[in-house]
Protein backbone atom coordinates (compact mmCIF):
# COMPACT_ATOMS: atom_id res chain seq x y z
CA UNK A 1 0.00 0.00 0.00
CA UNK A 2 1.24 3.65 -1.01
CA UNK A 3 1.10 5.72 1.75
CA UNK A 4 -1.96 7.83 0.23
CA UNK A 5 -3.67 4.54 -0.03
CA UNK A 6 -5.79 4.74 3.12
CA UNK A 7 -8.33 2.82 4.39
CA UNK A 8 -10.52 5.69 6.23
CA UNK A 9 -13.49 4.91 8.50
CA UNK A 10 -16.82 5.31 7.86
CA UNK A 11 -18.58 9.11 7.96
CA UNK A 12 -21.10 7.60 10.40
CA UNK A 13 -18.31 6.82 13.49
CA UNK A 14 -17.30 9.16 16.23
CA UNK A 15 -13.73 9.45 14.78
CA UNK A 16 -14.90 9.09 10.96
CA UNK A 17 -12.52 9.78 7.94
CA UNK A 18 -9.64 8.45 10.39
CA UNK A 19 -7.19 5.52 8.94
CA UNK A 20 -7.37 2.16 9.75
CA UNK A 21 -4.87 -0.41 9.37
CA UNK A 22 -7.47 -3.32 7.93
CA UNK A 23 -11.07 -2.58 7.44
CA UNK A 24 -13.14 -3.06 10.26
CA UNK A 25 -10.92 -2.90 12.36
CA UNK A 26 -12.66 -0.28 14.92
CA UNK A 27 -10.24 -0.33 17.82
CA UNK A 28 -6.82 1.86 16.80
CA UNK A 29 -3.92 3.01 18.91
CA UNK A 30 -3.14 6.99 18.76
CA UNK A 31 0.38 6.08 17.46
CA UNK A 32 -0.94 4.63 14.63
CA UNK A 33 -3.00 7.27 13.91
CA UNK A 34 -0.23 10.23 14.64
CA UNK A 35 1.87 8.22 12.58
CA UNK A 36 0.03 7.74 9.49
CA UNK A 37 -0.79 11.33 9.60
CA UNK A 38 2.44 12.47 9.86
CA UNK A 39 3.32 10.60 6.90
CA UNK A 40 0.22 12.35 4.91
CA UNK A 41 1.41 15.70 5.76
CA UNK A 42 5.13 14.19 4.27
CA UNK A 43 3.32 14.45 1.05
CA UNK A 44 1.72 17.44 0.93
CA UNK A 45 3.61 19.86 -1.67
CA UNK A 46 2.84 23.34 -2.83
CA UNK A 47 0.19 21.70 -5.81
CA UNK A 48 -1.47 19.48 -3.46
CA UNK A 49 -2.45 19.94 0.11
CA UNK A 50 -5.37 17.32 -0.21
CA UNK A 51 -3.24 15.19 2.52
CA UNK A 52 -2.83 18.68 4.87
CA UNK A 53 -6.80 18.73 4.80
CA UNK A 54 -7.23 15.03 6.08
CA UNK A 55 -4.41 15.43 8.72
CA UNK A 56 -6.34 18.74 9.64
CA UNK A 57 -9.87 16.53 10.05
CA UNK A 58 -8.05 14.06 12.25
CA UNK A 59 -6.57 16.93 14.44
CA UNK A 60 -9.93 18.88 15.00
CA UNK A 61 -11.33 15.56 16.35
CA UNK A 62 -8.85 15.37 18.70
CA UNK A 63 -8.81 18.70 19.91
CA UNK A 64 -12.12 18.07 21.24
CA UNK A 65 -11.14 14.56 22.30
CA UNK A 66 -8.35 16.17 24.51
CA UNK A 67 -8.29 15.78 28.18
CA UNK A 68 -7.95 18.66 30.53
CA UNK A 69 -4.70 17.30 31.31
CA UNK A 70 -3.97 18.06 27.88
CA UNK A 71 -3.51 14.22 26.57
CA UNK A 72 -5.35 11.77 25.03
CA UNK A 73 -6.63 8.34 24.90
CA UNK A 74 -3.72 5.81 23.73
CA UNK A 75 -5.68 3.40 22.83
CA UNK A 76 -9.84 3.83 21.65
CA UNK A 77 -12.45 2.72 19.58
CA UNK A 78 -13.17 5.06 16.49
CA UNK A 79 -16.68 3.55 15.64
CA UNK A 80 -17.91 4.96 19.22
CA UNK A 81 -15.20 7.08 20.76
CA UNK A 82 -14.96 4.83 23.75
CA UNK A 83 -11.49 5.21 25.22
CA UNK A 84 -10.12 1.22 25.78
CA UNK A 85 -7.59 0.87 28.50
CA UNK A 86 -5.91 3.52 31.03
CA UNK A 87 -3.04 4.30 29.24
CA UNK A 88 -2.76 7.66 27.74
CA UNK A 89 -0.81 9.12 24.84
CA UNK A 90 1.09 12.58 23.83
CA UNK A 91 1.59 11.52 20.17
CA UNK A 92 -0.22 14.00 18.58
CA UNK A 93 0.94 17.30 20.19
CA UNK A 94 3.75 17.41 17.09
CA UNK A 95 1.77 16.92 14.74
CA UNK A 96 -0.83 20.13 16.22
CA UNK A 97 2.89 22.08 16.29
CA UNK A 98 3.41 21.26 13.14
CA UNK A 99 0.67 21.76 11.21
CA UNK A 100 0.36 25.21 13.37
CA UNK A 101 4.02 25.80 11.55
CA UNK A 102 3.21 24.66 8.28
CA UNK A 103 -0.45 27.01 8.65
CA UNK A 104 1.51 30.08 10.39
CA UNK A 105 -1.63 29.78 12.19
CA UNK A 106 -1.98 29.63 16.06
CA UNK A 107 -5.41 27.35 15.62
CA UNK A 108 -4.01 25.06 17.86
CA UNK A 109 -1.73 27.55 20.30
CA UNK A 110 -4.45 26.40 23.20
CA UNK A 111 -4.29 22.31 22.45
CA UNK A 112 -0.50 23.15 22.36
CA UNK A 113 -0.94 24.86 25.94
CA UNK A 114 -3.11 22.33 27.55
CA UNK A 115 -0.49 19.99 27.30
CA UNK A 116 2.62 22.12 28.76
CA UNK A 117 4.31 21.90 25.24
CA UNK A 118 7.41 23.64 26.27
CA UNK A 119 7.45 26.38 23.48
CA UNK A 120 4.30 27.71 24.83
CA UNK A 121 4.39 27.11 28.40
CA UNK A 122 7.29 25.19 29.64
CA UNK A 123 6.29 23.45 32.81
CA UNK A 124 2.78 25.09 33.58
CA UNK B 1 14.92 35.61 47.86
CA UNK B 2 11.29 35.82 47.07
CA UNK B 3 8.84 34.18 49.14
CA UNK B 4 6.41 31.31 47.68
CA UNK B 5 3.58 34.10 47.46
CA UNK B 6 5.87 36.43 45.48
CA UNK B 7 6.56 33.47 43.43
CA UNK B 8 3.39 32.66 42.76
CA UNK B 9 2.26 36.30 41.86
CA UNK B 10 5.17 36.25 39.14
CA UNK B 11 3.83 33.16 37.75
CA UNK B 12 0.45 34.82 37.29
CA UNK B 13 2.11 38.02 36.04
CA UNK B 14 4.42 35.94 33.72
CA UNK B 15 1.19 35.01 31.89
CA UNK B 16 0.26 38.67 30.39
CA UNK B 17 3.71 40.09 30.08
CA UNK B 18 7.25 38.89 30.06
CA UNK B 19 9.43 38.64 33.27
CA UNK B 20 11.73 41.31 34.29
CA UNK B 21 15.25 40.50 33.65
CA UNK B 22 15.52 41.45 37.61
CA UNK B 23 12.15 38.66 38.29
CA UNK B 24 13.92 36.32 36.03
CA UNK B 25 17.22 36.09 37.81
CA UNK B 26 15.63 35.66 41.19
CA UNK B 27 13.59 32.85 39.84
CA UNK B 28 16.74 31.34 38.61
CA UNK B 29 18.31 31.79 41.66
CA UNK B 30 15.82 30.04 43.58
CA UNK B 31 15.91 27.08 40.47
CA UNK B 32 19.62 26.87 41.33
CA UNK B 33 19.43 26.32 44.87
CA UNK B 34 16.20 23.80 44.79
CA UNK B 35 19.57 21.66 44.17
CA UNK B 36 20.51 18.81 41.11
CA UNK B 37 17.73 17.16 39.06
CA UNK B 38 14.95 19.15 40.71
CA UNK B 39 15.32 23.01 39.06
CA UNK B 40 12.39 22.57 36.69
CA UNK B 41 9.83 22.27 39.12
CA UNK B 42 10.65 26.24 40.67
CA UNK B 43 10.10 27.12 36.96
CA UNK B 44 6.89 25.70 36.57
CA UNK B 45 3.63 27.57 36.04
CA UNK B 46 6.05 30.53 34.16
CA UNK B 47 5.26 31.75 31.04
CA UNK B 48 8.90 32.51 29.47
CA UNK B 49 10.38 33.78 26.56
CA UNK B 50 12.54 31.53 24.37
CA UNK B 51 15.81 33.62 25.57
CA UNK B 52 14.50 32.97 29.40
CA UNK B 53 13.90 29.10 28.41
CA UNK B 54 17.39 28.94 27.35
CA UNK B 55 18.89 30.04 30.63
CA UNK B 56 16.57 27.79 32.61
CA UNK B 57 17.48 24.89 30.02
CA UNK B 58 21.22 25.93 31.43
CA UNK B 59 20.19 25.76 35.13
CA UNK B 60 18.29 22.47 34.80
CA UNK B 61 21.66 21.06 32.52
CA UNK B 62 24.24 22.02 34.89
CA UNK B 63 21.89 20.00 38.07
CA UNK B 64 21.90 17.04 35.58
CA UNK B 65 25.41 17.25 34.85
CA UNK B 66 27.42 15.11 31.71
CA UNK B 67 26.09 11.88 30.91
CA UNK B 68 27.80 8.73 30.61
CA UNK B 69 27.66 6.13 27.79
CA UNK B 70 27.98 2.59 27.40
CA UNK B 71 28.73 0.05 25.01
CA UNK B 72 25.45 -0.26 22.76
CA UNK B 73 25.46 -4.00 22.29
CA UNK B 74 28.22 -5.97 20.63
CA UNK B 75 27.51 -5.97 16.96
CA UNK B 76 27.71 -2.21 16.09
CA UNK B 77 31.73 -2.22 16.24
CA UNK B 78 32.25 0.34 19.40
CA UNK B 79 29.11 1.76 19.37
CA UNK B 80 28.74 3.97 22.77
CA UNK B 81 26.07 5.72 23.36
CA UNK B 82 24.54 7.61 26.29
CA UNK B 83 21.70 5.92 28.56
CA UNK B 84 18.76 7.83 27.12
CA UNK B 85 18.25 9.06 23.48
CA UNK B 86 16.84 12.18 22.01
CA UNK B 87 13.86 11.98 19.89
CA UNK B 88 13.13 13.94 16.71
CA UNK B 89 9.36 14.87 17.90
CA UNK B 90 10.76 16.49 21.28
CA UNK B 91 9.88 19.87 21.60
CA UNK B 92 12.38 22.40 20.02
CA UNK B 93 13.68 23.83 23.04
CA UNK B 94 15.43 20.52 24.53
CA UNK B 95 17.51 19.30 21.59
CA UNK B 96 20.33 22.38 22.82
CA UNK B 97 20.28 20.81 26.12
CA UNK B 98 20.12 17.39 25.40
CA UNK B 99 23.37 18.14 23.35
CA UNK B 100 24.67 19.94 26.18
CA UNK B 101 24.13 16.83 28.83
CA UNK B 102 25.88 14.91 25.93
CA UNK B 103 23.51 13.17 24.58
CA UNK B 104 24.42 11.64 21.21
CA UNK B 105 21.92 9.21 20.19
CA UNK B 106 19.05 10.49 18.10
CA UNK B 107 15.73 8.32 17.36
CA UNK B 108 13.57 9.26 14.23
CA UNK B 109 16.26 11.38 12.83
CA UNK B 110 15.06 10.73 9.26
CA UNK B 111 12.10 12.97 9.87
CA UNK B 112 13.98 15.00 9.98
CA UNK B 113 13.75 17.48 6.33
CA UNK B 114 10.06 16.59 5.70
CA UNK B 115 8.72 17.44 9.41
CA UNK B 116 11.28 20.30 10.00
CA UNK B 117 14.67 21.05 9.71
CA UNK B 118 17.79 19.80 11.34
CA UNK B 119 18.01 21.51 15.20
CA UNK B 120 21.03 24.26 14.77
CA UNK B 121 22.24 22.27 18.06
CA UNK B 122 22.75 19.14 16.17
CA UNK B 123 23.60 20.62 12.60
CA UNK B 124 26.53 22.21 14.48
CA UNK B 125 27.97 18.66 15.88
CA UNK B 126 30.47 17.33 13.35
CA UNK B 127 28.06 14.20 11.75
CA UNK B 128 30.56 11.62 13.32
CA UNK B 129 29.87 12.91 16.83
CA UNK B 130 26.57 11.57 17.46
CA UNK B 131 24.34 8.35 16.09
CA UNK B 132 21.03 8.66 14.35
CA UNK B 133 18.24 6.03 12.70
CA UNK B 134 16.27 6.48 10.85
CA UNK B 135 12.59 4.83 11.56
CA UNK B 136 11.53 2.90 8.08
CA UNK B 137 7.76 3.09 7.56
CA UNK B 138 8.04 -0.11 5.76
CA UNK B 139 6.44 -2.53 8.27
CA UNK B 140 4.03 -3.59 9.48
CA UNK B 141 1.84 -2.01 6.49
CA UNK B 142 4.00 -2.75 3.79
CA UNK B 143 6.50 -5.90 4.40
CA UNK B 144 7.46 -6.12 0.96
CA UNK B 145 7.33 -3.04 -0.65
CA UNK B 146 11.50 -3.04 -1.08
CA UNK B 147 10.92 0.50 -2.97
CA UNK B 148 9.45 2.33 -0.52
CA UNK B 149 11.47 1.40 2.21
CA UNK B 150 14.42 2.51 -0.23
CA UNK B 151 13.11 5.79 -1.59
CA UNK B 152 12.06 6.68 2.12
CA UNK B 153 16.22 6.23 3.39
CA UNK B 154 17.45 8.11 0.02
CA UNK B 155 14.86 11.14 -0.28
CA UNK B 156 15.45 12.03 3.58
CA UNK B 157 18.73 12.22 3.17
CA UNK B 158 18.54 14.65 0.36
CA UNK B 159 16.47 16.75 2.39
CA UNK B 160 18.17 16.68 5.34
CA UNK B 161 21.40 16.64 4.49
CA UNK B 162 22.84 14.31 7.40
CA UNK B 163 24.93 12.21 5.41
CA UNK B 164 23.67 8.65 6.41
CA UNK B 165 22.40 7.07 9.31
CA UNK B 166 23.79 4.88 11.34
CA UNK B 167 20.67 2.40 11.74
CA UNK B 168 18.27 1.54 9.55
CA UNK B 169 15.22 0.46 12.03
CA UNK B 170 12.22 -1.42 10.72
CA UNK B 171 9.29 1.07 12.15
CA UNK B 172 6.84 -1.27 13.96
CA UNK B 173 8.05 -4.33 13.47
CA UNK B 174 6.78 -7.20 11.70
CA UNK B 175 3.55 -8.74 12.34
CA UNK B 176 4.50 -12.09 12.69
CA UNK B 177 6.91 -14.89 12.23
CA UNK B 178 5.63 -15.05 8.48
CA UNK B 179 6.20 -11.40 7.74
CA UNK B 180 9.66 -11.33 9.08
CA UNK B 181 10.43 -14.76 7.36
CA UNK B 182 13.76 -15.25 8.92
CA UNK B 183 14.93 -11.92 7.60
CA UNK B 184 14.08 -12.24 4.34
CA UNK B 185 12.21 -9.40 4.02
CA UNK B 186 11.90 -6.72 1.87
CA UNK B 187 13.17 -4.13 4.39
CA UNK B 188 15.99 -5.92 5.02
CA UNK B 189 16.85 -6.31 1.27
CA UNK B 190 16.45 -2.73 0.96
CA UNK B 191 18.67 -2.33 4.15
CA UNK B 192 21.25 -4.13 2.11
CA UNK B 193 21.02 -2.29 -1.32
CA UNK B 194 21.61 0.95 0.76
CA UNK B 195 24.24 -0.37 3.43
CA UNK B 196 26.39 -0.82 -0.06
CA UNK B 197 25.75 2.57 -1.13
CA UNK B 198 26.93 3.71 2.47
CA UNK B 199 23.49 5.31 3.24
CA UNK B 200 22.80 3.17 6.57
CA UNK B 201 25.00 0.92 8.64
CA UNK B 202 23.17 -1.35 11.17
CA UNK B 203 19.63 -3.25 10.57
CA UNK B 204 17.48 -2.43 13.76
CA UNK B 205 13.67 -2.67 14.60
CA UNK B 206 11.55 -0.99 16.69
CA UNK B 207 9.25 -4.08 17.27
CA UNK B 208 5.76 -3.87 18.97
CA UNK B 209 4.09 -7.03 20.06
CA UNK B 210 1.24 -8.37 17.50
CA UNK B 211 -1.74 -11.01 18.33
CA UNK B 212 -2.94 -12.17 15.11
CA UNK B 213 -6.38 -12.54 15.80
CA UNK B 214 -9.23 -13.71 13.15
CA UNK B 215 -13.00 -13.30 14.06
CA UNK B 216 -16.03 -15.17 13.81
CA UNK B 217 -16.33 -13.67 9.85
CA UNK B 218 -13.05 -14.22 9.29
CA UNK B 219 -11.63 -11.04 9.56
CA UNK B 220 -8.09 -10.77 10.96
CA UNK B 221 -6.53 -7.72 13.01
CA UNK B 222 -3.34 -7.62 14.71
CA UNK B 223 -4.12 -6.03 18.40
CA UNK B 224 -0.93 -5.32 20.03
CA UNK B 225 -0.31 -7.11 23.70
CA UNK B 226 3.08 -7.24 25.39
CA UNK B 227 2.43 -10.69 26.27
CA UNK B 228 2.85 -11.49 23.31
CA UNK B 229 6.53 -10.72 22.15
CA UNK B 230 8.43 -14.14 23.01
CA UNK B 231 7.83 -15.63 19.14
CA UNK B 232 8.80 -12.63 17.18
CA UNK B 233 11.90 -11.53 19.63
CA UNK B 234 13.17 -15.01 20.03
CA UNK B 235 13.10 -15.24 15.51
CA UNK B 236 14.52 -12.13 15.28
CA UNK B 237 17.61 -13.13 17.75
CA UNK B 238 17.73 -16.39 16.17
CA UNK B 239 17.98 -14.86 12.79
CA UNK B 240 21.46 -13.00 13.78
CA UNK B 241 20.45 -10.65 11.58
CA UNK B 242 18.99 -7.43 13.82
CA UNK B 243 21.88 -5.44 15.57
CA UNK B 244 19.44 -3.36 17.45
CA UNK B 245 15.78 -3.63 19.31
CA UNK B 246 13.28 -0.97 20.44
CA UNK B 247 10.66 -2.82 22.30
CA UNK B 248 7.93 -1.82 25.01
CA UNK B 249 8.87 -2.23 28.51
CA UNK B 250 8.43 -1.07 31.93
CA UNK B 251 7.53 -1.90 35.41
CA UNK B 252 5.25 -4.74 36.34
CA UNK B 253 5.79 -6.07 32.49
CA UNK B 254 5.19 -9.89 31.75
CA UNK B 255 7.84 -11.89 32.85
CA UNK B 256 8.16 -13.55 29.51
CA UNK B 257 8.52 -10.52 28.03
CA UNK B 258 11.31 -9.25 30.10
CA UNK B 259 13.14 -12.98 29.44
CA UNK B 260 13.20 -12.54 26.12
CA UNK B 261 14.43 -9.17 26.08
CA UNK B 262 17.44 -10.13 28.15
CA UNK B 263 17.83 -13.14 25.81
CA UNK B 264 18.26 -10.45 23.03
CA UNK B 265 20.52 -8.54 25.08
CA UNK B 266 22.87 -11.37 25.62
CA UNK B 267 23.04 -12.08 22.35
CA UNK B 268 24.52 -8.51 21.58
CA UNK B 269 21.81 -6.92 20.61
CA UNK B 270 21.45 -3.33 21.07
CA UNK B 271 18.57 -2.55 23.32
CA UNK B 272 16.34 0.42 23.74
CA UNK B 273 13.58 0.25 25.97
CA UNK B 274 10.62 2.51 25.02
CA UNK B 275 6.99 3.45 26.29
CA UNK B 276 8.56 3.25 30.00
CA UNK B 277 5.96 5.86 31.13
CA UNK B 278 3.02 5.35 29.38
CA UNK B 279 3.19 1.75 29.91
CA UNK B 280 4.39 1.91 33.94
CA UNK B 281 2.99 4.79 35.47
CA UNK B 282 -0.14 3.56 37.16
CA UNK B 283 1.61 0.61 38.73
CA UNK B 284 4.34 2.27 39.81
CA UNK B 285 2.23 5.55 41.22
CA UNK B 286 0.18 2.53 43.44
CA UNK B 287 3.36 1.05 44.72
CA UNK B 288 5.06 3.41 47.37
CA UNK B 289 7.09 1.01 48.55
CA UNK B 290 8.95 0.67 45.14
CA UNK B 291 8.68 4.55 44.74
CA UNK B 292 10.88 4.80 47.72
CA UNK B 293 13.33 2.21 46.83
CA UNK B 294 14.47 4.18 43.59
CA UNK B 295 14.44 7.43 45.49
CA UNK B 296 13.11 9.61 43.31
CA UNK B 297 10.65 11.18 45.45
CA UNK B 298 7.05 11.79 43.92
CA UNK B 299 9.00 11.87 40.45
CA UNK B 300 7.40 8.95 38.95
CA UNK B 301 8.69 9.13 35.36
CA UNK B 302 12.44 9.43 36.91
CA UNK B 303 11.67 6.40 39.22
CA UNK B 304 10.30 4.72 36.22
CA UNK B 305 13.46 4.78 34.44
CA UNK B 306 15.85 4.33 37.03
CA UNK B 307 13.43 0.78 37.40
CA UNK B 308 13.34 -0.24 33.65
CA UNK B 309 17.52 0.70 33.50
CA UNK B 310 18.87 -1.27 36.21
CA UNK B 311 16.35 -4.12 34.99
CA UNK B 312 19.35 -6.73 35.00
CA UNK B 313 20.44 -9.60 33.04
CA UNK B 314 21.17 -13.20 34.44
CA UNK B 315 25.29 -12.34 34.23
CA UNK B 316 24.09 -9.14 36.20
CA UNK B 317 23.99 -6.92 33.60
CA UNK B 318 21.48 -4.23 32.22
CA UNK B 319 19.34 -5.39 29.68
CA UNK B 320 18.82 -1.94 28.24
CA UNK B 321 21.39 0.15 27.00
CA UNK B 322 19.45 3.62 26.29
CA UNK B 323 16.13 4.46 26.38
CA UNK B 324 13.43 6.19 24.84
CA UNK B 325 10.94 9.29 26.15
CA UNK B 326 8.51 11.67 25.05
CA UNK B 327 9.66 14.69 26.47
CA UNK B 328 7.45 18.06 25.83
CA UNK B 329 8.94 20.56 28.24
CA UNK B 330 11.92 21.20 30.28
CA UNK B 331 10.15 19.67 33.16
CA UNK B 332 9.81 16.56 31.76
CA UNK B 333 13.13 16.49 30.65
CA UNK B 334 14.78 17.09 33.45
CA UNK B 335 12.38 14.48 35.32
CA UNK B 336 13.25 12.09 33.10
CA UNK B 337 16.99 12.44 31.93
CA UNK B 338 17.17 13.00 35.98
CA UNK B 339 16.76 9.06 35.87
CA UNK B 340 20.05 8.23 33.98
CA UNK B 341 21.98 10.91 35.45
CA UNK B 342 24.52 9.90 38.19
CA UNK B 343 25.18 13.76 39.58
CA UNK B 344 21.37 13.09 40.47
CA UNK B 345 21.61 9.58 41.30
CA UNK B 346 24.58 10.08 43.75
CA UNK B 347 22.77 13.08 45.54
CA UNK B 348 19.50 10.90 45.62
CA UNK B 349 21.55 8.22 47.20
CA UNK B 350 20.49 5.86 44.71
CA UNK B 351 23.61 3.87 44.47
CA UNK B 352 22.36 1.07 41.56
CA UNK B 353 22.55 4.28 39.30
CA UNK B 354 23.84 3.05 35.79
CA UNK B 355 27.21 3.36 34.74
Amino acid sequence: MEPDELILSPPEWAFNCFPLPEPDVDVLTMEFVISTMQAQIDLVTEADTSRLGRALHVGHLLTVAQSDAGDWPAVFNARTGESIGSERSLAPLPMFERMNLMLNSSEFDHVLKRAAWGGIHPGS
Amino acid sequence: MKSDDQLNALRTESQSRPLSRRDFMQVATVAAAAGPGLAATAFAGFSLTRSQRAEAAEVIVQGLGKLPKVKFGTKMDNMMVTRTCICQDWNADLFAPAVELGINFIHKAGYWGRRGPVPDAIKALPRESYYTDITVDNTPRNPDNFDAAYNQVTQSLEANGLKYYDIFRAHFGWRGLEAFNGGDNASYKAFLKLKKEGKVKYFGVSQHPYAKTVDASGGISYPEKADRYAEIIQAEIDSGLIDCMQVWYSYGYPKGAEEVFAKASAAGIGMTAMKIYAHGNDKMRADSARLQELKAGDQVGRALIRQVMTTKRSDGKPIFHTCVSNLHNQAIFEENIGGVSPKVAALDGFEEYLA
